[in-house]
């Protein structure tokens, strides 16, 4: 039988947890609350990238099954001062899947802290942040779900983690349609979600100030190369009076940044480059801001399909990204 | 001997292999095997285990445990890992208590054992130790064995942390591009957070990291450590 990966009604979704099989369910609040108890873990999250394309359902779930074995399964919750456990409660052999309501304690915990815990990179680390309704941002509360208890977390994180049998590894990886354009080098002396001065080609300037003189287009994102990896950090808001630019990942000291090149058709590009690196996925995920941006809804980014949401881990946090978790012999 | 490997649900390849002590089977597989032969599974691990218990003579890695006084056939089993490869054997419903084990590795090896309950209590087993000290009993008892071998290719040997090689990687001085995403990731924090605060325990902390990730990962890094240290 293929494993579930698809939008699915209520009743379909109910049926398919109750089978035990474990699951990632992403959905409206009202409907995760309908769910049964099962091997899951969820968030709100409303937007999907489903076989027909990009979409938002309020009545429908995203069920993702896992292939892992129930019994070697464990679901805890993770504060904000205790987040770094999840490095060391990871299986040897196995991943791990967060899911963190966006705006909470544990998000802006995990985003600033979590390339310094220790051990972070030896454990396949992947997942999102939950969100709300567009328009209803600031009013709603985005959640995360413990499928076995029924625990609701607003200001937790929730993870699963899977241990794989020997001869099954698990990878986490991400596709990244932005580059860095040719443009400016931004670094910023201070970390975190917000900035307010930041050296431009080593001239100090004011960031807001920089990119309202250089009429930034801030539905671009910072791109940052690591190492060979495009790494993105999204605008939120400039706010020229304060001088304050907000992002929704926070920004590093040390890392150079640009501002990524335009791009003309998110939905090409995405399937341009699934194609390209040949995605064998059993999860991913792809942001919000690439939904919007790129105006995703009817649209497809190849055959890869999962939630829209509010921010994607693969390690730590990511922006306007495509994020996977496959699962190979090896 | 393709009978048995049908009656087993496995290929006579396996089989042949497991047979000429090539093989690395999970605890599930062996018990198959013994319910095919109707022989109990400690009639086959006598004899494994004898192979996989010599003391440091390069007869081949393994890692033997029983259950003391123990007859049922869950009372004794034996994970053979190959080299970077990950053995587990899942035991349902066994208790914790009163399990002991002992490994032996060949020369150059190490190993990790990582005992899960049903809860998932996570446990690191280091050459021998008594399973009592995982503290409770389980629905389930998982254990995992990964051997990791100390030389990923001939001649290359992952340095320890003083070696300056090391330091040379995370200063720029060697270029590095590696393939995987989280060595990009943790190279590229390392690099930056080792120029923002280089004192030693800032560098002994990212460069033991770095060193961490290539011992766990040096079986499918080959290159780039070949790249760094060759």
């Amino acid at each position: 039988m293929t494993p579930t990966n698809a939008l699915c009604s209520v009743d379909e979704a109910s049926a398919r947890i109750a089978s035990g099989a474990v699951f990632v369910v992403a959905g409206d609040a009202s409907v995760l609350r309908r769910l049964p108890r099962g091997n899951w873990v969820g968030g709100t999250i409303r937007y999907f990238m489903a076989d027909e394309g990009g979409c938002q359902s309020a009545e429908r779930v995203f069920l993702t099954e896992l292939p892992v074995d129930p019994a070697l399964v464990r679901i805890r919750s993770y504060g904000e001062r205790d987040l770094s456990e999840i490095v060391t409660d990871a299986p040897s052999n196995g991943f791990s899947f967060v899911v963190v309501p966006a705006g909470s304690p544990a998000h802006f915990a995990y985003a600033q802290r979590a390339p310094y815990y220790p051990g972070l990179f030896r454990r396949p680390i992947v997942g999102w942040i939950s969100g709300v309704e567009l328009s209803q941002l600031g009013s709603d509360a985005p959640l995360a779900v413990d499928g076995r208890t029924g625990s609701v977390e607003t200001d937790r994180a929730v993870v699963l983690h899977g241990a794989l049998p020997a001869g099954r590894v698990a990878h986490v990886g991400m596709i990244n349609i932005f580059g860095g354009d040719d443009g400016d080098a931004i670094t910023f002396a201070v970390e975190g979600f917000t900035a307010t001065d930041c050296l431009v080609n080593g001239e100090p300037h004011n960031f807001a100030r920089y990119l309202v003189d250089c009429r930034v287009d801030t539905r671009l994102p910072l791109v940052a190369d690591y190492a060979g990896a495009q790494v993105n950090t999204s605008f939120q808001s400039v706010d020229l009076e304060k001088g304050v630019v907000t992002f929704y990942a926070p920004v590093f000291r040390g890392i150079e940044y640009r501002i990524a090149a335009p791009l003309s058709d998110y939905a090409g590009a995405f399937s341009r480059a699934v194609e390209q690196a040949g995605i064998e996925s059993v999860f991913a995920c792809n942001c919000i801001l690439n939904y919007q941006y790129g105006e995703l809804e009817g649209k497809k980014t190849g055959h890869v399909t999962g939630p829209i949401t509010f921010g994607e881990i693969a390690y730590q946090l990511l922006n306007q990204t495509l994020v996977y978790l496959s699962i190979a012999d090896g | 001997m393709n009978e048995l490997a049908r009656r087993c649900g496995i290929s006579s390849g396996v089989l042949s292999l497991i047979e000429r002590g090539r093989g690395n089977p999970s605890f599930e597989t062996m018990q198959r095997i013994a319910d095919a032969l109707g022989v109990p599974l400690t009639a086959l691990l006598d004899s494994e285990g004898l192979e996989a218990s010599g003391q440091g003579n390069g007869a081949g890695a393994g890692v033997a445990f029983q259950k003391a006084g123990g007859s049922s056939p869950l009372a004794a089993g034996l994970l053979r890992p190959t080299v970077g490869s990950l053995s587990q054997a899942a035991l349902p419903n066994a208790s914790l208590e009163g399990w002991r084990g002992s490994m032996t590795l060949r020369q150059g090896q190490e190993a990790v054992i990582q005992v899960n309950t049903g809860a998932l209590e996570l446990v690191l087993w280091d050459r021998t130790a008594d399973l009592q000290s995982a503290a409770g009993a389980g629905r389930s008892l998982a254990i995992n064995v990964q051997v990791h071998a100390s030389s990923p290719m001939p001649g290359l040997e992952l340095p320890p942390i003083t070696d300056r090689r090391w330091i040379d990687l995370v200063t720029g001085v060697v270029p590095f591009r590696p393939s995987a995403l989280a060595c990009q990731i943790l190279f590229t924090h390392a690099t930056r957070c080792i120029k923002d605060d280089p004192s030693s325990p800032n560098v002994d902390r990212w460069v033991g990291e770095l060193r961490a990730y290539f011992e766990q990962y040096e079986t499918v890094a080959v290159t780039e450590l070949s790249e760094i240290f060759g």
